[in-house]
C-alpha cells in the first residue's frame, strides 16, 4: 500500500500554505506554457488562475505531487483551447497540434527558482539604454508600440521588431548564464 | 534553409512580434500556432519568447508568484464557498425529486401512477435536463451564443442548478428565476447558480448581471457573489459587474447589502460603489464635466475635459482620430483663441469665462465616460455665447439628445433619462456636415452632467 503524500493531503484539506507552495513552484512554467499556446498575453494570468482552480477541484485525479506538472499542462491545454474558442477562433486544430508539439517542462526547471530573475536582471543591465527603456515602457507602463514609436521617432512595426530582437538578445544572455542554462 | 522555410520563418517572426505586444487577432494567433506546430525550431522559439515574456512581466511588476498565489487562494476560497452552497442545494433538490417520484399508494392508484409515470417519462425525454433540478429558465438570447455545461443554450432552455453558464463576448441573455426574479446577463459572463430553502446564490466568475429581484420571503435572500464582493438583496433592482480586480455594484431600486473583506455595507437606490482589494469605495452620485482648455473656470467638484484621448486611469476621454484633431478652447466671451489638441491656449491678460471643445467637424467623434451600469439623468450643454455655432449633434447611449440645433450667440441644454448597461457612457458628437454660423459644421460642446437615478 502506498503512503499518502503529505503535500497532496494538505492540498485536499485546503491548506493555504500548500496551495501557495503549489502555485509558486509551478506558476512560471504554467504561465509560459499558456503563453506558448498563443493565448493573448493580457489573458495569460487569467487562464493560469483558472487552471490552478480546476486542479484544486480535481485533486482526486492525482496520486502524487510528481504528477502535477503533467496534470497542470493537461488542464492548461483544455483551458487555453476554451479561451481560443471564446475569442472567436474559427478552428483550433492548430493550437491542439502546437500543444502536442511543445516540449515538456521538467519539474526541476530553472523557472521554478528565483535565481532566474537575478540572471534576467543582470542581462537587462547589459542592454543598450534605448533597448532597456523600450522594455520598461512596454512592461512597466503598458505602452503600446504606437506610443513607444512616438517617443523614439520610429514606426510601430520597427518597435515590434526591435522588441523581438531585444528579447532574442536576452534569451541568448540567459542561456549563457548558469541560472538560465535550462532555458531554451 | 530553403526559400519556403525562410518565408515561414519571416512570417512567424512577424506574427510573434505582434503577439508579444498583444496585437494579434484570433486568426493571427491560430496562424502563429500553425507555423509553430509545423516546425520544432519555431515551437521552441515561441516557447522561449513566451517564457521570457512571463519573466519580464514578473520582473517589471505586472505579475508574480505572490500575486498569482494570492489570486488563486482568493478565487479558490470564494469558489469553494459558493460550490458548497450549490452542492448542498443540488443535493436537496435531488432528494426532493426522488421523493416526489415515488407515489404513496401505488397499489390503489396504480392506473393514475402509471399515467403520471408515462407523463414524467415524456417530460424527462423531451427536456435536456430534469425540470426539478432547474432554478431558472432562459427567456431570451441575442447578439451571440451561450453554453450551459458546454452544450449550446437557447431561449426556452432551463438553467439547472450547479451548471456553468457561459456567454459569448457580445451575447445578452434574459433569465427568469423560479422565484420571479429577472436577470439580464452580458459582458461574456460566466456564472453558476442554485436555489435552496435559504434563497438563491449566483456565483459570477466574470461578466455582468443586472438583477430585478422579486420580493424575498422571510429567511430567504438572493445573492450575487464575485471575486471581490457578496451582494445580497434586501429587496430589489441592482447591477453587479465583475472584473478581474474590481466589482462594480449599482443599486437602482431598494437596498442591497454588500460584504467586502468581511465587512457589511448597505447601498440604497441611486448609490454605486466599487469593491476592490478588500475595500468598498462609493462612486459620486453626480458627475459634472466641463469641456475646454486649461484655465476654464470650474465649479466645485467638476472635472475638466481638455479634449484628450481616452485614458484608463482618468476614466473619460475621446477616441482617437488623428486625421481630424479636436479643437479645444477657453474664451472670455467673444474673444476666442485656441489651438489644436495639446497646445496651450493664450488669453492675453483676459480672464477666461467659458470653455468648450469643438468636435465632429468633418465626421462624428466619440467620447466615453466610465460609469457603473444604471439609470442616469444626462444633461448636455452645447453652443457658444460669443458666436453662432452648429449644427450641433449629440447622441448619448444611442439617444439623440441634441439634433438639428443651431445656436446664435447662446447656449443650448438638453437632458434625458438614459440607461447605461455596459459600464461606459458613450457620446457621439458632431458629424452633421451641415455648416452654420462661422462656416464650420462642428458641434461645440460645453458641459455634461450625469446624475444617477434611484427610486
Amino acid at each position: 500500500m502506498t503512503q499518502p503524500d503529505p503535500m497532496l493531503e494538505a492540498l485536499r484539506a485546503g491548506d493555504t500554505d500548500a496551495i501557495t507552495t503549489l502555485v509558486e513552484a509551478n506558476h512560471r512554467a504554467l504561465r509560459s506554457y499558456v503563453a506558448s499556446l498563443c493565448v493573448g498575453l493580457d489573458a495569460v494570468d487569467d487562464v493560469a488562475q483558472e487552471v490552478f482552480l480546476r486542479v484544486l477541484e480535481r485533486l482526486d485525479k492525482v496520486a502524487s505531487v510528481d504528477e502535477f506538472p503533467a496534470f497542470l499542462r493537461g488542464i492548461a491545454r483544455n483551458v487555453a483551447l476554451e479561451w481560443h474558442r471564446r475569442k472567436g477562433a474559427r478552428h483550433i486544430r492548430d493550437v491542439e497540434l502546437l500543444a502536442d508539439a511543445l516540449p515538456g517542462q521538467e519539474p526541476s526547471s530553472s523557472l521554478a527558482s528565483d535565481e532566474v530573475l537575478g540572471a534576467l536582471r543582470h542581462c537587462l543591465s547589459l542592454l543598450a539604454p534605448r533597448a532597456r527603456q523600450m522594455l520598461e515602457l512596454r512592461y512597466t507602463e503598458d505602452i503600446e508600440p504606437t506610443g513607444i514609436a512616438q517617443r523614439f521617432s520610429m514606426t510601430p512595426v520597427a518597435v515590434r521588431v526591435a522588441l523581438l530582437r531585444v528579447r532574442d538578445a536576452l534569451r541568448t544572455c540567459l542561456r549563457n548564464s548558469s541560472a538560465g542554462s535550462a532555458l531554451p | 534553409m530553403s526559400a519556403a522555410a525562410d518565408q515561414s520563418r519571416a512570417r512567424f517572426d512577424e506574427l510573434l512580434a505582434q503577439h508579444l505586444v498583444g496585437g494579434l487577432d484570433a486568426d493571427g494567433r491560430i496562424e502563429l500556432a500553425g507555423l509553430a506546430a509545423g516546425s520544432a525550431e519555431l515551437a521552441e522559439r515561441l516557447r522561449g519568447h513566451a517564457e521570457l515574456h512571463v519573466l519580464l512581466a514578473e520582473l517589471y511588476g505586472a505579475a508574480g508568484s505572490r500575486s498569482m498565489a494570492a489570486r488563486v487562494l482568493h478565487a479558490h476560497a470564494r469558489r469553494g464557498d459558493s460550490a458548497r452552497f450549490i452542492e448542498r442545494v443540488v443535493g436537496q433538490v435531488a432528494r426532493r425529486t426522488t421523493h416526489r417520484r415515488r407515489p404513496a399508494s401505488f397499489q390503489r392508484w396504480w392506473w393514475l401512477a402509471l399515467a403520471a409515470g408515462l407523463l414524467v417519462g415524456v417530460i424527462f425525454t423531451l427536456s435536456p435536463v430534469p425540470e426539478a433540478s432547474s432554478f431558472a429558465r432562459i427567456v431570451a438570447l441575442s447578439g451571440g451564443s451561450a453554453e450551459i455545461a458546454g452544450r449550446p443554450a437557447r431561449a426556452g432552455d432551463v438553467w439547472p442548478a450547479g451548471q456553468i453558464l457561459v456567454l459569448g463576448d457580445q451575447a445578452r441573455m434574459e433569465i427568469h428565476l423560479n422565484d420571479g426574479s429577472t436577470l439580464s446577463v452580458s459582458g461574456a459572463a460566466r456564472m453558476v447558480g442554485a436555489a435552496g430553502d435559504d434563497g438563491v446564490l449566483l456565483d459570477l466568475m466574470r461578466g455582468r448581471v443586472a438583477v430585478v429581484a422579486a420580493k424575498q420571503a422571510p429567511g430567504r435572500t438572493l445573492s450575487v457573489v464575485s471575486a471581490q464582493a457578496r451582494v445580497s438583496v434586501l429587496g430589489t433592482r441592482f447591477v453587479v459587474d465583475a472584473g478581474d480586480d474590481a466589482t462594480q455594484v449599482a443599486v437602482q431600486e431598494g437596498r442591497v447589502a454588500v460584504i467586502v473583506g468581511g465587512e457589511r455595507h448597505e447601498l440604497g437606490a441611486g448609490e454605486a460603489a466599487e469593491a476592490s482589494a478588500g475595500r468598498l469605495r462609493l462612486h459620486p452620485r453626480r458627475i459634472q464635466i466641463l469641456f475646454g482648455a486649461k484655465g476654464t473656470p470650474l465649479p466645485a467638484g467638476a472635472l475638466l475635459d481638455q479634449a484628450k484621448a481616452w485614458d484608463e486611469t482618468r476614466g473619460y476621454g475621446w477616441d482617437g482620430n488623428p486625421d481630424e484633431p479636436i479643437e479645444v478652447m477657453t474664451t472670455n466671451r467673444g474673444l476666442m483663441r485656441g489651438k489644436r489638441v495639446g497646445a496651450e491656449v493664450v488669453l492675453k491678460n483676459r480672464k477666461p469665462q467659458y470653455g468648450y471643445v469643438s468636435a465632429g467637424m468633418f465626421s462624428e467623434d466619440r467620447w466615453r465616460l466610465r460609469l457603473p451600469p444604471g439609470r442616469y439623468r444626462v444633461s448636455v450643454t452645447v453652443g457658444d455665447p460669443g458666436h453662432p455655432q452648429g449644427e450641433h449633434r449629440v447622441v448619448v447611449e444611442g439617444v439623440a439628445l441634441v439634433t438639428g440645433v443651431i445656436t446664435d450667440n447662446e447656449l443650448h441644454q438638453a437632458s434625458a433619462e438614459i440607461d447605461v448597461m455596459d459600464g461606459e457612457l458613450t457620446m457621439q458628437v458632431g458629424g452633421t456636415n451641415r455648416p452654420h454660423g462661422d462656416g464650420s459644421a462642428d458641434t461645440v460642446l460645453s458641459e455634461l452632467a450625469v446624475e444617477r437615478l434611484g427610486r
